[in-house]
């Protein structure tokens, strides 16, 4: 819950309208709040993980506070980021890449950091830096967050003693906002200059990343939690926080800081759903979990019976009135447009699945379609190249389990 | 040496062996479409894929290491109706079975595929096959992006992909030129291994 010292992120409750898109990112209209300013930031406590850093060098405590945290990837893989680390510290990482594109409909926490907290960002990018021995650091931006982009370039500007060791490079992403380039390895292969398409793993990019070099790829949010647990170790004290993207038929949309393992129920009560039909879980590559079934923990172990993740946080609510159907569909179209095309099980199945959906929607298939969809849907998941294709039937397949077929209990 | 298992059979291999190539070594025959012997792994297609024991997901042969301990299956029945299925995905992409290549004909036959119960309608403009040469005819609608034209042209920047999901199309050049005009010497190497005829020779 909010804090007063330091002034660091979450006491802001609801601050944007999200249009409705039905491709692409949702515009943002803003209610005109700029971005903290660097003295009340340093004021307030911050810089200090970075300044201790800085005097003692002790990177190696930094990577132990890290590791005791437990804290996690952000943008949906969830694995623990000093393990990640550790794994690429034997091969002397070269660039840090910083995921701020943000692809997920819907979402917003990145957004929200680099707006309104560019310090905190760049103060987790510092520590990162320095922790894993890294003088270039690339930022990649979403290109619809361009008051951001030019925020942080103030802030790199204005402040540089600050980073003065660092090269930390500002790009904008595609233009067209191009959801798979989310994927690291495509994002790489963007930052390069080429067809933003993910490259076969392995070599990670730790092994072998941006021009071929040793890369560290870390999400917006995951460092941003780095100088908040290196100063307020509490709260990280028994709990994992997260930013979750709240919105939908809610009277208080907006970022909410929860804690992974808080029951959903209770999240969602803050931002005062009007009522609720179903829970578009995880983002558009969650899947929608009816009202009955919101009983449980906000944690992967737990959401996994439903067959949904927590994903990068999102969590979109639908009202009476709203049809399952008819948002499974519109996932489903998303997938097939933003397929790369590189692999055959993610570019034929998006097609079929969502000519599928669209077949769902107007009550025409028969027993056997449903058993043919399982089977494109396990054929994606067992063999695509990325997490798109693995990830694209699950709106279809929660839908089938909570919507269509007999339920269990 | 590394010491595995494939298929029950314990076998040892050099690291950086991949599956695909230990398991020829041992006459295990593990279907493939987009790799080319002597080129760099593509793995597009995923007909290739295997089970290794422990991992939920399938992993294509063709670029998977060896390691230690690990224990592959190369026809388990989750492989098996994952080659099915992408087998339909082919067949439906190129629009019929009969004008593939009789080594991908064979194989569908061998996996029990005998034609793709959905069809996909084509996605690409007329003038999209404008763009071959005097010498090699391209039709877009053909192509099921099995990448073994762009393994196997000598320079590498010639043939490249474009667009995305089913708009997905063989492009020329760096931006999208005609044939004749990237340095493209009509050797035909491409066609030579074009399982589809998307590009063939003109007549």
């Amino acid at each position: 819950m909010p804090r007063r010292s330091p002034p660091l992120p979450y006491s802001v409750r609801s601050f944007y309208a999200a249009g409705e898109e039905p491709d692409g990112k949702a515009l943002i209209e803003v209610a005109g709040r700029g971005p903290s300013s660097f003295a009340a930031y340093a004021a307030g406590g911050g810089f200090r993980a970075l300044q201790r850093l800085r005097a003692d060098g002790n990177a190696a405590e930094v990577l132990r506070q890290i590791y005791a945290s437990g804290l996690r990837g952000c943008g949906g893989s969830h694995l623990p980021l000093a393990r990640k680390w550790q794994a690429a510290m034997p091969y002397a990482p070269r660039y840090l890449v910083i995921n701020g594109l943000e692809g997920e409909p819907d979402t917003f926490k990145d957004y929200f950091l680099l707006r309104d907290y560019p310090h905190i960002v760049l103060e987790g990018i510092a520590i990162s830096c320095r922790v894993l021995g890294v003088r270039e650091a690339y930022l990649v931006i979403n290109a619809a967050y361009h008051e951001c982009h030019m925020a942080l370039e103030a802030v790199l500007q204005q402040h540089g003693a600050w980073f003065d060791d660092l090269a930390i490079h500002l790009l904008s992403g595609p233009e067209q906002d191009l959801y798979v380039v989310g994927e690291e390895t495509a994002l790489l292969n963007y930052i390069e200059g080429r067809r933003g398409e993910p490259r076969l793993k392995p070599p990670f990019p730790h092994q072998s990343g941006l021009w071929g070099q040793p890369t560290v790829v870390n999400n917006v949010e995951t460092l941003s939690w780095i100088p908040i647990l290196l100063t307020d170790a509490a709260r990280f004290a028994g709990r994992h926080p997260k930013l979750v993207t709240l919105l939908g038929d809610v009277a208080a949309p907006g970022i909410y800081e929860v804690t992974l393992g808080q029951p959903l129920c209770e999240i969602l009560q803050q931002a005062q759903p009007e009522d609720i039909s179903f829970v578009e879980i995880g983002g558009i590559s969650g899947g929608l979990v009816p009202a009955a079934r919101l009983d449980v923990a906000y944690a992967d172990d737990a959401l996994a019976p439903l067959g949904v993740q927590v994903g990068a946080g999102t969590l979109r609510v639908f009202g009476h009135g709203c049809d399952p159907v008819a948002e499974m569909a519109r996932a489903l179209e998303f997938f097939q447009a933003e397929s790369c095309g590189r692999c055959t099980p993610c570019r034929v199945g998006t097609r079929e699945l969502a000519r599928f959906a669209r077949a769902l929607q107007d009550g025409a298939v028969s027993a056997e379609d449903i058993h043919w969809a399982h089977r494109v849907a396990a054929t994606m998941q067992h063999s695509s190249t990325c997490g798109l294709g693995r990830a694209a039937p699950l709106p279809l397949l929660s839908y089938l389990k909570h919507f269509a077929e007999p339920q269990d209990d | 040496m590394i010491n595995l298992q494939i298929n029950g059979q314990c076998l040892q291999a050099a690291p950086g062996t991949t599956l695909l190539e230990l398991a020829r070594r041992h006459d295990i025959v593990i279907p493939t479409l987009c790799h080319l012997p002597g080129r760099e792994a593509r793995s597009v297609c995923r007909l290739c894929v295997v089970e290794v024991a422990g991992q939920e997901r399938l992993f294509p042969a063709c670029s998977t290491a060896v390691s230690a301990g690990m224990v592959v299956r190369t026809h388990s029945q989750k492989c098996i109706h994952t080659r099915q299925v992408l087998m339909e995905f082919i067949i439906a992409e190129h629009g019929g079975l009969h004008t593939l290549s009789p080594p991908l004909r064979a194989l569908a036959a061998e996996l029990g595929v005998s034609a793709a119960r959905f069809a996909l309608t084509p996605q690409h403009a007329a003038d999209g096959n404008r763009y071959g040469s005097d010498y090699i005819r391209l039709q877009q609608d053909k192509c099921i992006h099995c990448d073994r034209c762009i393994a196997a042209c000598r320079d590498h920047h010639i043939i490249h992909r474009a667009g995305r999901g089913a708009n997905t199309q063989l492009t020329f050049g760096t931006h999208n030129t005609p044939l004749a005009e990237t340095p493209c010497t009509s050797c035909g190497d491409c066609v030579a291994v074009c399982p589809t005829g998307a590009l063939s020779e003109q007549g």
